[in-house]
């Protein structure tokens, strides 16, 4: 069997979500390897899970939330994206691959974004091969 | 802003207590083994003949000590802390994170050279006390000057003061070109340094930023039941033990390395010899640079995560065409 | 519907967003609501908020209500529907109405799309992606009614039987929220729209864009597909008679602007306005950026399009009196609304409404909301060109009016059930995977699936369901959860959030906690996204493994409550916050209100008249009189805060009077009504020389007849808009046109030097009218000020003319400062640091709806207390005009409304609610830093967080701040992520 990466799809409960329902209704498809967990908000998603995932040997994980100032909690997202910056500016430091980490804001419409986001991210993860922690 | 010479300090201190600025102080003492010194809140000032004021207590940072000792309240009258400058960044920080009540609590630091055999000694950059109630210089002089608003019955003296910048801008200079050096060496096998770790936390327990109550890291969270522990060992060709290392130091610098003073005490503690404090200074340097942020400094500038702007960190954000 | 019912049902016409947040107050409040949607379905009608939304985001939330009443059985909404006769007295309207209900019901609809494959005539047409969803319309021309589609249909949403139907209905008030009446081609004839190929307009960008927002791709030529270099923005309101503006319209424009540059930079980006109207710090950010990034801005006088061969367009345009060229590849058109003239008319008719001037519907004078004719209210576009964020407060406004003809409240939400006490048994998982009425079979293999899932740990029944969002099979799957002993639930299923409320209901009478299920995409995040069998397979189950640990570590809860104080504290005299104290004491409320000065009135009390003529001295002694009759309202004047403890619900303010006798208030909600100040004004040597006013001296002078000078040079935007007062005052503009009325009518030459003319909405009749009757307008650089000598009789002043660069002398006896105001800045300092609302650096409140960052999203978020119960309203918020400082302190009465007259109030997610564990908060205050709604405090005696659980809102943000992990949300406890994070991974 070919290898197929191991991905994560975090999105929070408004926008991201909503993104993946657009996305469902518009008919699109993206690789089924990509796994979808909900969080209420992206603010509300503590880097200390990515950074298990990553440890524990996640190829890649993705991140949506709501556009900065859209986040249905008005200000999650931009705690959200200081919390990755910090994460990934470690991950980095140590010399561990940050960008299997991505983030990328999807609205609650943006079924084609996200779907895009899925594939590219997945094309991107498999260019880089498996996550050896 | 005055000045005071002062030719002994454990006179000073005396002095403090005598002109009643302070009734109690905390200050290094001999141990009651005498072969180490702690930390020791005093209200007898004959015990300052016994004591070390600039000496560094091994795998203790005395802010976190004062943590603990203002944590149901201020303390009832005025009390003089003797501190480092990292120990002093610590105790503002500590004041930002509502741990340290700073009401009656007066800080005196001296400015530090640093100490032997503390490789984070050698690579300080910040050792002058800024913001400290007040501030003992000697680098570069004789004898000790008084920086402070108080108000004392000395005489004032701000004699001989220029030699102070340019021993600072020396000693400035080869610290930075220390850590400059350790930083890439460090910086090549980060990795690596950590692989000795036998999970003891003791870093963790002596920081004085982590102040939790139960690490994150320690928590039940982390423990998986047995079939977990099956799938993720045939997930990651094998799971080593003790498990959650890596995990453990980045998750631990991610949550509080913007706040680390960088005192060092994590690494004298650490059996395994991590350098761990040096690893976070390779780490912290780089968020502080990211978020604009110096710990310890200004009680006015929020903690990186609490704050955020609208417009920023877009390299962070991917992109989409 | 019986008469009773009818005294507390209101009628709404049209979906608006002022209709759409009236349906969501009075909801709220208890009330019914009808709702009338002139089109087929939910959308069909275009609405404001995406035409006009200045950002390129998301918007669905601004629909919620309908989603949500609908639900409760509070809202009915009618399609197809129409007003035909309206009868009956305020307070007791007979309406005849028509409608006819959609053949396919969308609540019911679960896309299997079996109608479409049935269908022989191919009649069954499908509106995609309205909102998160497609809607199934049957077009008439085409159905024979062979009755195929209704057999095969699996959940009885589809019925052929509909037909247009007349009906009376009581309602105790009427709601007239027509839609916004957008322009089109004819309309636009001037820009060639729909006639050139380059031409569109930037809502045509916005919308053809939701499925990806804006991206180059969105910019390419429709002529030829490549992406232009050269591309113009036009703000057609401007050039165009017949459209109107609205505050928003020209950031619209150099907003776009620079997402484009920020897109493509390389491009040329014009765009051409004659007076760029944004106010407020937003706007100005965002004009600053525009420029800083190389935006070109030309405010020419007028503009003409033609079309070249080679499909680019040929802009000619009027600067200053000179035509001039220049060729685009691309133009966008940011356009206005048109007046709702068809619509009055019929009102006209049916209910003896008036119109105003311009053909939009006539509003009574200090009043946001009132048509002529009592019981009937009107809002948004209706009434005027309007931005997204008055259009929602004046739905609030209308909920707290038409409260004078309703009777009781009728609705109550539902009482869920008793649930099971789970705590002392075994975890048992039941997996309950709904086959969307055999819609899944073919497209995923379920049985296997069921097979499959029977082996993972803890569970243990499986089941496949037909369906789960039908009211029967909600009643069949609750009745199927109890009796199969589980207690835990996966229902695999669709989209939690269209149909959350019905899942969660089902588990409720299943006697099941909410927190002991998982609602699991199988639609959205399987079956629809993919196309491998196989694979859909495993990818369910490990969706269903993450599931099942998360449920394993499930801890149930019955949900969190506190109680809530009904009385209110209005901070200032002026006209709003006497307009809040007037509102809410009317309704029952006991007001506190507290005066700096001695007496009340505020700033505009200084004022004698607005730019409309109306009597504004008469109306605030109205005010006055009201608030010293009013029982319900306390009055004290000198008197200021010393100190505010608590947070919404339970506020404990400290004051004193004279400065001397302290009293302490405690209060539900506060409304900071600090008003404003005229700005000190320092250059142009005022002060020294006694020719030169401020406006308002000048008002003064003239009406003690202390004026006679015979020419006057009026100098707008005398240090504002600048880097520290970086806003438009927003009345400086009307008052110097209404000044320059009164003079000319004296014979008084007046010439007034501007920067921009910020004359939105109906404001543009008053600069013709000054045109005509001969006021002289010299537009000046935004960084060249004119300059003023001192001669012997007057003054001279030179200024550079704007497009031409001409330098002009004017010799005037008199000169008139522009000076605009300024906060109260002392005050709000010490408000924002007692009551945790942030200022924006020039001291006004920062939860203004600035055109940009919250225009949008927090005005259609339906969370009142989301600044814990503190509403800063009139000009503590921005600059505004005494109507709509009025329309700040009714709206925020219409939002208080909703809480101040319950006494405990339970969070609103019932049991997602965040918490502390105590043992191992070490007080930190993280939590507290983070929380949007200030819904979390530190106790200072025991030094640990609190939750006040009506303010949480759920999001987490708490949780990821706490360093100890004392902050948690029971549905995303730390190991039940980590453990389904796990299984995921696999
Ligand atoms: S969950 Fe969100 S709203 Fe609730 S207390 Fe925590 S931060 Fe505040
Ligand atoms: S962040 Fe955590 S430890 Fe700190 S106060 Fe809040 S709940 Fe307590
Ligand atoms: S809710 Fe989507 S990012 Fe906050």
């Amino acid at each position: 069997m070919t290898w197929e990466p191991k991905i994560v799809y975090i999105m929070c409960s408004w926008c991201g979500s909503g993104g993946a329902e657009s996305a469902s209704a518009y008919g699109l498809k993206y690789p089924e390897n990509i796994k979808p967990f909900r969080v209420w908000c992206t603010g509300g998603l503590d880097p200390a899970y990515i950074l298990r995932a990553f440890l524990e040997g996640a190829d890649g994980i993705l991140i949506s939330g709501c556009h900065p100032g859209d986040c249905h909690y008005d200000t999650g997202n931009y705690f959200a994206r200081r919390r990755l910056a910090a994460l990934k500016t470690i991950l980095k430091t140590f010399g561990f691959d940050e960008d299997r980490v991505w983030l990328r804001w999807v609205g609650h419409s943006e079924g084609k974004r996200l779907v895009d986001t899925a594939i590219e991210f997945n094309e991107h993860i498999k260019k880089l091969g498996p996550n050896k922690i | 802003m005055k000045y005071y010479k002062v030719e002994n300090v454990k006179d000073f201190l005396k002095n403090l207590m005598d002109e009643k600025i302070v009734e109690a102080l905390i200050l290094p003492l001999k141990s009651y083994t005498e072969e180490a010194y702690n930390p020791f809140l005093i209200k007898d000032k004959s015990l300052i003949d016994k004591s070390e004021p600039f000496t560094f207590c091994k795998g203790i940072n005395t802010a976190r000590e004062v943590s603990k000792l203002t944590f149901k309240g201020a303390l009832p009258f005025k009390t003089g802390i003797v501190l480092k400058p990292c120990e002093l960044r610590a105790f503002r920080e500590l004041i930002k994170l509502n741990q340290i009540n700073p009401e009656n609590l007066v800080t005196i630091c001296c400015d530090c050279n640093g100490f032997e055999d503390r490789e984070i000694c050698e690579m300080c950059v910040d050792f002058v006390p800024d913001y400290a109630d007040v501030k003992i210089l000697s680098l570069g002089l004789e004898g000790y000057y008084i920086e402070t608003d108080l108000e004392l019955q000395l005489e004032e003296n701000s004699g001989n003061l220029e030699n102070i910048e340019k021993e600072i801008l020396k000693i400035l200079d080869e610290k930075r070109k220390n850590r400059d050096k350790k930083l890439s060496e460090i910086k090549s096998n980060l990795k690596d340094l950590l692989k000795n770790c036998i999970s003891c936390h003791n870093c963790m327990r002596v920081c004085p930023i982590c102040f939790c109550q139960e690490c994150f890291f320690d928590s039940p969270a982390l423990k998986n039941d047995s079939v977990t522990y099956l799938m993720r060992a045939s997930r990651k060709n094998g799971l080593d033990f003790p498990e959650n290392k890596l995990l453990f130091h980045l998750g631990r610098m991610n949550h509080m390395s913007v706040s680390c003073v960088n005192c060092g005490v994590c690494e004298e503690v650490c059996p395994a010899q991590i350098p761990v404090s040096q690893i976070f200074v390779a780490a912290g340097d780089e968020l502080k640079k990211l978020f604009n942020y110096q710990p310890g400094k200004s009680l006015e500038d929020k903690i990186p995560f609490t704050c955020y702007q609208h417009d920023e960190l877009h390299d962070f954000e991917k992109e989409y065409k | 519907m019986t008469a009773n019912q009818g005294k507390s049902t209101v009628l709404v016409y049209g979906t608006n967003m002022s209709g759409y947040r009236t349906i969501y107050a009075l909801g709220k409040l208890g009330y019914k609501t009808i709702l009338l949607n002139r089109g087929k379905y939910v959308d069909e009608v275009k609405n404001q908020v995406l035409s006009q939304l200045p950002l390129d985001l998301c918007w669905a939330c601004a629909f919620g209500p309908q989603r949500m009443f609908v639900g409760l059985g509070a809202l009915n909404v009618f399609y197809s529907a129409d007003i035909l006769e309206i009868k009956g007295t305020p307070g007791n309207y007979k309406v005849k109405i028509k409608k006819k209900d959609p053949y396919v019901n969308n609540f019911i609809c679960t896309e299997c799309n079996k109608c479409v494959e049935v269908c022989p005539e191919g009649a069954i047409e499908v509106m995609p992606k309205v909102f998160w969803e497609n809607i199934y319309l049957i077009n008439e021309e085409k159905c024979t009614k062979c009755g195929k589609c209704e057999e095969i249909c699996p959940t009885g949403a589809l019925k052929l039987d509909k037909k247009e139907e007349e009906l009376e209905v009581e309602v105790a008030g009427i709601v007239l929220s027509p839609e916004y009446v957008d322009v089109d081609k004819g309309d636009l004839e001037k820009f060639g729209y729909k006639v050139f190929k380059n031409v569109l307009k930037n809502s045509d960008i916005v919308r053809g864009n939701i499925p990806t927002s804006f991206v180059l791709n969105s910019l390419k030529r429709r002529s030829d597909g490549k992406l232009p270099q050269k591309i113009a923005i036009i703000v057609t309101p401007q050039y165009n008679n017949i459209e109107y503006e609205d505050f928003n319209t020209t950031n619209i424009a150099v907003y776009r602007a620079v997402r484009i540059k920020e897109l493509h930079p390389s491009a040329d980006v014009t765009i051409f306005m004659r007076n760029y109207r944004g106010f407020g710090k937003g706007a100005y950010k965002i004009y600053e950026r525009a420029k800083e990034i190389g935006v070109k801005i030309i405010k020419a006088d007028d503009v003409y399009l033609n079309e070249l061969e080679n499909n680019d367009l040929e802009i000619t345009y009027k600067l200053a009196g000179k035509q001039n060229k220049e060729n685009y590849e691309f133009v966008i058109l940011v356009t206005g609304q048109k007046a709702p003239i068809e619509e009055v008319k019929k009102f006209e008719k049916l209910c003896k409404i008036k119109g105003d001037n311009h053909g939009f519907c006539y509003i009574e004078p200090f009043t946001n909301n009132k048509t002529n004719i009592p019981g009937i209210y009107a809002g948004g576009e209706f009434t005027g060109p309007r931005g997204n964020p008055e259009t929602v407060w004046e739905g609030y406004d209308i909920a707290q009016d038409i409260l004078d003809f309703l009777g009781k409240p009728v609705v109550s939400p539902p009482q869920p059930p008793p649930f099971r006490d789970v705590s002392k048994e075994e975890v048992k998982i039941g997996v309950f995977l709904c086959s969307c009425f055999g819609k899944f079979n073919d497209k995923i293999d379920i049985e296997r699936l069921k097979d499959e899932a029977s082996k993972i740990p803890y569970v243990t029944h499986v089941e496949i369901l037909n369906g789960a969002c039908t009211p029967q099979t909600i009643q069949e799957n609750a009745k199927k959860i109890r009796e199969s002993g589980v207690n835990r639930v996966i229902l695999a299923v669709c989209t939690p959030l269209q149909k959350l409320m019905k899942f969660r209901k089902t588990v409720m009478m299943g006697g099941l906690n909410p927190l002991l299920a998982e609602f699991l995409r199988l639609r959205e995040d399987v079956v629809n996204v993919h196309e491998d069998k196989e694979k859909k397979l495993e990818k369910a189950l490990s969706l269903i493994r993450a599931a099942a640990l998360k449920l394993k570590y499930a801890l149930p809860f019955p949900g969190a409550s506190d109680k809530f104080h009904g009385k209110a504290f209005v901070i200032g005299g002026g006209v709003a916050g006497m307009e809040a104290a007037i509102r809410l004491a009317k309704r029952g409320v006991q007001v506190t209100l507290i005066e700096k000065s001695d007496s009340l009135g505020g700033i505009a009390y200084r004022l004698d008249s607005d730019i409309e003529g109306r009597d504004l001295k008469k109306f605030i002694e109205s005010q006055i009189k009201e608030i010293k009759r009013n029982e319900n309202i306390k009055v004290y004047l000198n008197s200021e805060v010393d100190s505010i403890k608590g947070y919404a619900g339970n506020f404990k303010i400290i004051f004193s009077e004279n400065k001397k006798i302290t009293h302490i208030e405690d209060a539900g909600v506060i409304f900071i009504a600090t008003g404003a100040k005229i700005r000190e004004v320092s250059s142009y040597f005022y002060g020294k020389n006694p020719n030169i006013y401020t406006q308002l001296d000048m008002e003064k002078a003239i009406n003690e007849g202390k004026f006679s000078a015979k020419s006057v040079v009026m100098i707008q935007c005398v240090g504002s808009r600048n880097k520290a007062y970086p806003y438009c005052s927003r009345i400086c503009c009307s008052q110097a046109l209404k000044n320059a009325l009164r003079l000319r009518e004296k014979g008084v030459e007046v010439t007034i030097l501007y920067r921009d003319l910020k004359l939105y909405g109906f404001k543009e009749d008053y600069y013709k009218e000054a045109v005509n009757k001969g006021v002289n307008f010299i537009r000046f650089y935004d960084d060249n000020y004119p300059k003023a000598g001192q001669t012997e009789n007057g003054f001279k002043i030179t200024v550079k003319e704007y497009g031409t660069d001409e330098e002009k002398a004017i010799n005037c006896d008199a000169l008139v400062l522009s000076v605009g105001i300024r906060p109260d800045i002392e005050t709000n300092k010490k408000l924002s640091q007692m009551t945790g609302i942030k200022l924006f650096e020039n001291g006004f409140f920062a939860i203004s709806p600035g055109p940009f960052e919250e225009a949008a999203k927090k005005l259609m978020k339906p969370f009142e207390l989301q600044t814990n119960g503190v509403f800063p309203i009139g000009m503590a918020l921005s600059p505004r005009t005494v109507d709509e400082s009025l329309l700040t302190a009714r709206q925020a009465v219409g939002q208080s409304l909703i809480f101040l007259k319950k006494q405990r109030l339970p969070a609103p997610n019932g049991v997602f609610v965040s918490e502390v564990d105590e043992s191992k908060c070490v007080g930190c205050g993280y939590c507290v830093e983070v929380c949007p709604y200030n819904a979390r405090s530190i106790d200072e005696v025991k030094k640990k967080a609190v939750v006040h659980p009506f303010l949480c809102d759920s999001c987490g943000a708490c949780v990821v701040a706490c360093p100890s992990g004392a902050a948690f949300i029971r549905d995303l406890q730390d190991k039940q992520v980590i453990a389904s994070i796990d299984a995921l991974l696999g």
